[in-house]
């Protein structure tokens, strides 16, 4: 089912559902989502909960959820790796480890085991060691787990929807009923619209798109398809992604 | 005189205007109830068992359930108003969950990423069931498919994988030798009243043999009694690369149109690797 992918056409629902039956002005806020910087428009109706790195949109018991999925790319991971390598340089040692055991992203799933592995022995050397390590072999496993990045092939789109899909969506009950990429603003999202399995009801929506080496999801928690659709198609369509700067080093 | 001779003008002209409007208004009204019965709904193509099936639902006044019971699955349409008539279509997964072709397929694939607990989990997942066989062909290639993996697992225990490979494959030719046919098949899945919670509501009709998209079927024309009136009881059975399907009709003779618009669109698309995903 092809979607015609045109921001206008979400300017406009975005215009009247703003407006509703009057002239009420359109106003765009600027937002922090993670590591994303943005500009949205709620839709009209909508409350907007901003919770850091997620943003919730509910209305009555239809609820949306704008979040920053964490890392995307190798990109992604380097800059990760270096944040928590700051943190030890500042003295906060536990936070920085806390840091590299919570790491996730499409290159640390199960199918790429072996690179994994390999990307993950440095660290595992240390962490098996029965006393803590000094900060001269710290240092050698933050450097080697920099380097070790360049282990892992380049995610593909493929990779992204997988690791998208089987994070947000119980793939043995529902299924993907379209995808379609979606150009707004610049930024380039794929759009999946989901259903049960069996029956091909409990429609619902997921977008995401990758800005700076992180996932950016837009997604429907709960609500049916015929009274969150709109609000969904006017909120992705109004997304501004402010582009991520260089990451330092 | 002169407003009643304008009338006198003007009559047959409103006369005859009141006749094309009538007239434009019937065939208006009889080309909207003959597009409305001709209506179908995109079609949908449903993953219910490794064959797909794909087919247009009825329009939206039949409302639409998940159907998950028997053995099947399938989707049920239940007529909005209309006294428990509905159509469903469904696929026999217990049925299709013998066949174990594919899974001795993604075993090899998978084979040198799994440790060696993990492997012999597995193995004991792809043996055949020798319970209640289809078939004598079927009991036949059940037992050759767990010989051969009785022989993979001592070969695995005795650490001889070259040997675990040709097991595999031999096990994977046998799941591949038998394939269910819908001969074979139907005697256990057709409408039979005696199995049924009050045989008496049903009336065995017309029996024949029939085709959906190509391949082989059969259908039963049949009739239930329920408290209210008498219902079609309307079953096709068809086979299609080692999966089972029925579609069943059970209402009015008004509605039977929308049950036969929906067998008519039936297609079995192509398995892929995203659809079997």
């Amino acid at each position: 089912m092809p979607r015609r992918s045109d921001s206008a056409t979400g300017l406009v629902i975005v215009a009247c559902l703003s407006a509703g039956l009057g002239c009420e002005q359109i106003e765009t806020q600027a937002l922090e989502a993670g590591h994303h910087r943005l500009q949205l428009v709620v839709p009209a109706g909508w409350e907007h909960l901003d919770h850091g790195r997620q943003h919730l949109f509910r209305s009555g018991e239809c609820q949306m959820s704008l979040v920053d999925m964490g890392i995307a790319t190798q990109e992604g991971l380097v800059h990760d790796l270096q944040q928590a390598e700051t943190l030890w340089r500042a003295g906060r040692r536990e936070d920085a480890f806390a840091r590299l055991r919570e790491l996730r992203g499409p290159m640390l799933q199960e199918k790429s085991k072996d690179q994994v592995a390999e990307f993950w022995r440095p660290w595992a050397e240390v962490e098996d060691r029965p006393h803590p390590a000094d900060s001269a072999t710290v240092q050698a496993v933050f450097t080697a787990l920099i380097e070790g990045t360049a282990i892992f092939p380049p995610v593909t789109a493929e990779d992204l929807t997988a690791y998208v899909l089987e994070s947000r969506l119980d793939t043995k009950r529902y299924e993907i009923a379209s995808q379609t990429p979606r150009p707004v603003s610049g930024a380039v999202w794929t759009e999946v619209e989901t259903w049960d399995r069996v029956s091909h009801l409990a429609r619902s929506r997921l977008a995401w798109t990758e800005n700076g080496g992180y996932l950016l999801v837009l997604g429907v928690d709960r609500g049916p398809a015929e009274q969150v659709d709109a609000a969904f198609a006017a909120l992705l369509t109004s997304i501004q992604v402010v582009p991520a700067a260089p990451a330092p080093r | 005189m002169d407003v009643m001779g304008r009338w006198e003008v003007s009559v047959p002209g409103a006369r005859l205007c009141r006749t094309v409007a009538l007239v434009a208004l019937v065939a208006a009204v009889a080309a909207a109830c003959e597009s409305g019965e001709k209506q179908i709904e995109p079609a949908e193509t449903f993953h219910w068992v490794a064959q797909p099936v794909a087919f247009s639902p009825p329009p939206k006044q039949w409302e639409r359930q998940g159907d998950n019971g028997g053995g099947m699955l399938g989707v049920r349409f239940i007529l909005t108003g209309g006294g428990g008539q509905c159509i469903s279509v469904a696929a026999y997964h217990l049925l299709a969950e013998r066949d174990r072709q594919a899974a001795l397929q993604r075993l090899i694939a998978r084979r040198d990423s799994l440790s060696g607990p993990d492997f012999l989990t597995e193995l004991s997942r792809v043996r055949a069931r020798t319970d209640d066989p289809i078939s004598a062909q079927e009991a036949v290639a059940a037992r050759q498919i767990n010989a051969a993996i009785d022989r993979a697992m001592a070969h695995h225990l005795a650490d001889l994988s070259q040997f675990v490979v040709l097991d595999l494959e031999a096990a994977s030719q046998a799941a591949s030798s038998y394939e269910p046919t819908l001969e074979e098949i139907l005697p256990r899945i057709r409408l039979q009243p005696e199995r049924m919670n009050e045989p008496e509501r049903w009336r065995i009709g017309y029996e024949r043999d029939t085709t959906i998209a190509g391949y082989p079927a059969f259908a039963s024309d049949d009739t239930l009694f329920t408290p209210e009136r008498p219902l079609l009881y309307h079953e096709i059975y068809w086979v299609v690369r080692r999966a089972a399907f029925k579609a069943t009709y059970q209402g009015t003779s008004e509605n039977l149109r929308a049950f036969h618009q929906l067998v008519d669109s039936i297609q079995f698309p192509e398995v892929t690797d995203a659809a079997s995903q």
